[in-house]
């Protein structure tokens, strides 16, 4: 308790302590910044509200009345306002060090862009012919890390339809040494969602729906092969195909939903070795690969039903129940063809792993049953109760079998074949959690809230690992059954004050047990509580200060697992006129966690104790001066520091571990108005990105982008 | 075990049960208290159920009359298109949510009348009357309470008309509990985007209380939030849903994460069993990390080890087996448990997730 104190009060002064940093940096006038300054908005972007609200006065306007102004951007299009944007663009970038450090966290790269399209139509209420409404959004076509593909349009009591799609570029650093990895990969995801929705506005609606998600691209994976681990080329490739269909309800004063929903997932990954005989990493050994191929094929299909009904008794009594069934089935194939030598120098003529038919079988049937239910005794008191329902069970089957022929240095070749079997290998989860509160407010400037969790969880992990040339028995299980039981509660408490409009103070609370029974490092004991008064100064300024702490601890004196966490966030946004704009903000981090282990240290078992260590102060700038009627500076900052581990003692057999490491980046936009319908923008942009132990690591980036963009 | 199941249904059971008696007792003491007037007052009605006293209501052209700016921005968003649908409340446009203006029309005609026929100092007694004045103010939101103004909100939208439960649970979601409204996060009338009609882009508008979350998503491993790759309702429900820190479940009930990382969903023949039931937290930090692959600690060994070195006499002591005598962490290959249990998130083929 003390040191909780103590580590409360020194963070504290180091909150003041960068707050001072902040307003001083402020004074000097040496900040200039923002991390997304490419899609900050300039002063023509913060005036859209406006322009958007002569567009609609434009529209409404009735015969015979005064014309309105014409809208600085946009134009009106019969009974539809519209807005066009289209930003072009091209990247330059020049990197210095590590590049695979800079395509994993950056990875923005040289090239021609669409860096914005964007599409906004508007009917006149219930007028338009095919659609109501439209809006299409482009951003960051052509190759950036993150591109987003937008559409959306809806008709006033006929449909509505939303679609989405993102596209993420990945790459994974190898990592200087095994420790943080000599994996990597570069990959291509997608995630993509349509939904369709008919008659939105009538009591009986029908919903469609399709989403994708899939992933494919290199990579170079490690493999453990005969005592010693090899690195491969691997091809990634998989997706996931949803199909919803359902139909919603409105009844009186009750909704009814249910959908259907099925699932296909397929992935098709692929390793091969590399070209001539790979030593491995350990070339000392005798294990070799001159060829090696493998496939792993899985295909899985699921079933959701899924239902709910809301309503009002009386309005007081407010219900929602919901439900949902699933049936997932996965079927896994592999194969795997081998040569080179064996851990005993033998030479392996061809080692095949194989999983026999009919493969690695999977089902998971799982049910979810939530329920709430609010009671509004008075205007000012209500009382909630929810309740959820989780179970779900997997149930595996496998036979894998391996066929090795050897070529001993005399002899002929010997050929053997070993089989593992998995049985009835069974995940099991049954939870239940039963939350109650009670929410009191006195008009808009107290509310409160009081409440009591409790949950119970069964989780059982069983099934048989054996090889079956020696049948199982009570000495052959290769695994043990494995039950756990556990009953937690935790309390809920929190109010907000608002003692007057400018002014909002929230406190809220959570302590108890988690139900993180599984891990080691469980059953929980957790105190989490937020703090965070919000002041609107002025109509212009806003500042909030957040403390948020959580600690965690396990009960058991053996394990004594230790988890703490402290957040101390101070902020401000000032917005004086449409042309001037800061938001600035400052946050420390304080994260510390230890927990007994049991490890090998040069042939040695020691029991000691890991300790984890961050510390992260960050800082922010973005802004926004217009120092012309045309000219926009849009400049950020984003500082982020980890001190890693400060001083301490180690006991014999203590690991600490840190990762010490700061990464900061400016950045500066130049926009020029040459007319409400273009404008030109150069912005740079720096990454500089240095750790303290594996400075093979470091990079330092400049990005240069130009582009034009047109708003019409 | 069963007596603890036994006792959670029929707690629940009292819980949805308790309600219709104190509905009957509230209404007994309301009954003998209060006018029939106040008490529709007192709660929220429903869309349908909304009462319809045509001569309270002047229609939304008059309401344009003095707030021209609010009116017209109104007609470009969503709720504008209430004009066209047909239950009673639909029809009021601004009055759907304001109330009534009939009062409050009749006043500031009154006071406009008075000072055009030269009445001047009865318009300023009419207008400094505050009992008159009052009785002609409007439903403010402003000066309502959260749970106020959220309830006449949830007057038509917390059914299935939106998404289909998106907001089903919301009075009983973290932002209700929190004395979050409607209003704080929407804006009726001078929204930032028509779309949604939201106060600000997310993931600024989250920022604006959420600011710490600013100051995670900077850090060198982030989901792509700051690239607007993502955003933050992609896995919180803000508006409720049933499960902790308002997450959203994928389309299985699963944690959100399958939605995107489908690859790791399994189900497989070896689990990695605190992946199932504990989610990937267990793990991994979803916001923003100074650890690769967002860990929860920095080098892997460490990640794992803390569950993986069982004590001797604990309860449940095969849980998390410890590692084996020959993974000496001085040797480099052991540093990195995933370099060979590479399919760490589960496996068809290898119960020790080497393949």
């Amino acid at each position: 308790m003390k040191s909780n104190i103590r580590s409360i009060v020194l963070s504290l002064s180091r909150t003041f302590a960068g707050a001072t940093m902040l307003a001083l940096l402020f004074g000097l006038g040496v900040i200039a910044q923002a991390q997304s300054v490419e899609k900050a908005e300039t002063s023509q972007q913060a005036r859209a509200q406006d322009s958007e609200l002569d567009r609609a006065k434009a529209i409404t306007t009735k015969p015979g009345e005064n014309k309105p102004s014409k809208p600085e951007t946009g134009r009106t299009w019969g009974l539809y306002s519209t807005v066009t944007t289209l930003e072009i663009g091209h990247r330059f970038v020049d990197t210095d060090g590590s590049l695979d450090r800079y395509l994993s966290d950056v990875n923005v790269r040289d090239g021609f862009r669409v860096l914005d399209y964007s599409l906004d139509m508007r009917a006149q209420p219930g007028t338009g012919l095919l659609f109501d409404f439209l809006h299409a959004d482009v951003n960051n076509a052509g190759g950036d890390q993150n591109q987003t593909f937008s559409l959306r349009l809806d008709k006033t009591k006929w449909y509505r339809f939303d679609s989405n799609v993102r596209r993420f570029n990945y790459y994974r650093s190898p990592g200087p040494n095994f420790a943080l990895g000599y994996r990597n990969h570069d990959l291509r995801q997608q995630v993509s969602d349509y939904s369709l929705r008919l008659f939105p506005q009538r009591a009986v609606r029908i919903n469609a729906g399709y989403s994708r998600s899939m992933a494919k691209g290199r990579s170079n994976p490690t493999y453990y092969y005969e005592r010693d681990i090899f690195q491969m080329f691997g091809n990634t490739r998989w997706e996931a195909n949803d199909y919803r269909l359902g139909i919603d309800a409105t009844y009186r004063k009750w909704d009814f939903a249910a959908e259907q929903l099925y699932r296909n997932f397929r992935n098709d990954p692929g390793m091969t070795s590399r070209p001539g005989e790979d030593l491995g990493f350990n070339p000392t050994d005798s294990a070799r690969i001159t060829l090696l191929d493998r496939d792993m094929p899985q295909r899985a299909r699921s079933l959701v039903t899924r239902a709910s009904v809301r309503g009002s008794i009386a309005d007081r009594l407010h219900v929602v129940l919901r439900g949902l069934r699933d049936d997932e089935r996965m079927r896994a194939d592999y194969y795997e063809v081998s040569s080179g030598r064996n851990r005993s120098g033998v030479t392996l003529v061809s080692n095949i792993i194989q999983l026999l038919s009919p493969g690695g079988i999977v089902e998971r049937p799982s049910n979810r049953f939530d329920a709430g239910a609010t009671l509004d005794v008075t205007k000012n008191l209500s009382f909630s109760n929810t309740f959820n329902y989780n179970s779900f069970k997997i149930n595996g089957d496998m036979l894998l079998q391996t066929t090795a022929v050897t070529q001993p240095t005399t002899g002929p070749q010997v050929t053997s074949v070993t089989r593992n079997a998995a049985t009835a290998y069974i995940t099991d989860q049954t939870s239940y959690q039963n939350t109650v509160e009670m929410n009191l407010n006195f008009g808009r400037k107290f509310s409160s809230n009081l409440g009591w969790r409790t949950q119970h969880r069964d989780v059982v992990l069983a099934g048989i690992f054996s090889t079956p040339t020696s049948a199982p028995s009570a000495s052959n299980p290769l695994i043990k059954n494995e039950e756990e039981s556990i009953n937690t509660n935790s309390f809920i408490g929190g109010f907000r004050v608002r003692p007057t409009d400018r002014l909002s103070f929230m406190f809220d609370v959570e302590s108890g047990q988690n139900n993180n029974a599984f891990v080691r490092i469980s059953p929980l004991d957790f105190t989490r509580f937020r703090v965070r008064a919000q002041i609107q100064a002025t109509d212009k300024l806003g500042i909030i200060g957040t403390f948020t702490s959580t600690d965690r601890t396990n009960p058991t004196p053996q394990v004594l697992n230790e988890s703490d966490s402290r957040s101390y966030t101070i902020a401000f946004n000032w917005e004086p006129k449409q042309r001037v704009m800061v938001d600035a903000g400052y946050d420390y981090n304080d994260l510390f966690a230890t927990g007994n282990i049991r490890y090998t240290l040069s042939g040695q078992r020691f029991f000691g104790q890991s300790l984890y260590y961050a510390r992260i102060n960050s800082i922010y700038v973005n802004t926004r001066f217009g120092l012309t009627s045309r000219l926009d500076l849009l400049m950020a900052y984003y500082y982020m520091m980890d001190r890693g581990a400060p001083s301490v003692s180690l006991a014999v057999g203590d690991l600490l571990n840190a990762y010490p490491l700061k990464r900061h980046n400016p950045e500066v936009r130049l926009a020029y108005r040459f007319n409400n319908n273009m404008t030109g923008n150069l912005s740079y942009r720096h990454f500089s990105y240095n750790e303290k132990e594996f400075a093979v690591q470091d990079y330092r980036s400049n990005i240069l982008t130009s582009s034009l963009r047109f708003t019409f | 075990m069963r007596t603890l199941k036994l006792i959670l249904v029929l707690s629940f059971a009292m819980a949805v049960a308790s309600p219709f008696i104190s509905t009957k007792v509230a209404a007994a003491l309301t009954a003998s208290k209060k006018p029939s007037v106040e008490k529709a007052d007192a709660v929220p009605q429903s869309k349908q159920a909304q009462p319809v006293d045509a001569s309270q209501y002047v229609g939304s052209d008059s309401c344009s009359e003095c707030h021209g700016a609010e009116s017209t921005h109104y007609a470009l968003t969503a709720h504008a298109k209430t004009k066209v649908l047909n239950a009673p409340i639909d029809k009021h446009g601004c009055e759907s949510c304001h109330g009534g203006a009939r009062n409050h029309v009749d006043f500031y005609l009154n006071i406009q009348k008075l000072n055009e026929v030269g009445k001047e100092d009865e318009a300023t007694a009419l207008m400094n009357d505050t009992a008159k004045a009052a009785a002609a103010n409007l439903k403010s939101f402003s000066k309502m309470s959260s749970a106020e103004s959220t309830a006449t909100c949830l007057k038509c939208h917390e059914g299935s008309q939106g998404n289909a439960e998106e907001r089903f649970n919301y009075r009983r979601s973290e932002h209700a509990r929190h004395g979050i409204s409607c209003n704080d996060c929407h804006s009726s009338h001078a929204p930032k985007r028509t779309e949604f009609l939201l106060k600000n882009t997310e993931p600024n508008l989250c920022y604006t209380c959420h600011a710490e979350q600013k100051a995670s998503f900077s850090k060198p491993f982030h989901h792509k939030v700051p690239e607007g790759g993502m955003k933050c309702s992609d896995c919180h429900n803000q508006h409720g849903g049933f499960m902790g820190k308002s997450l959203r479940n994928s389309v299985n009930g699963d944690s959100a994460c399958v939605k995107c990382h489908a690859d790791k969903q399994g189900p497989f023949v070896f689990e990695h069993a605190p992946i199932k039931t504990e989610g990937c937290q267990s793990c991994h930090t979803p916001h923003g990390s100074t650890n690769p692959k967002l860990l929860t600690r920095n080098l892997v060994r460490f990640l794992c080890i803390e569950c993986h070195s069982s004590t001797p006499g604990l309860p449940g002591e095969p849980v998390g087996n410890q590692t084996s005598a020959s993974h000496d962490i001085n040797n480099p290959r052991y540093q990195n448990c995933t370099v060979c249990h590479v399919q760490i998130h589960g496996s068809n083929a290898d119960r020790r997730f080497f393949r």
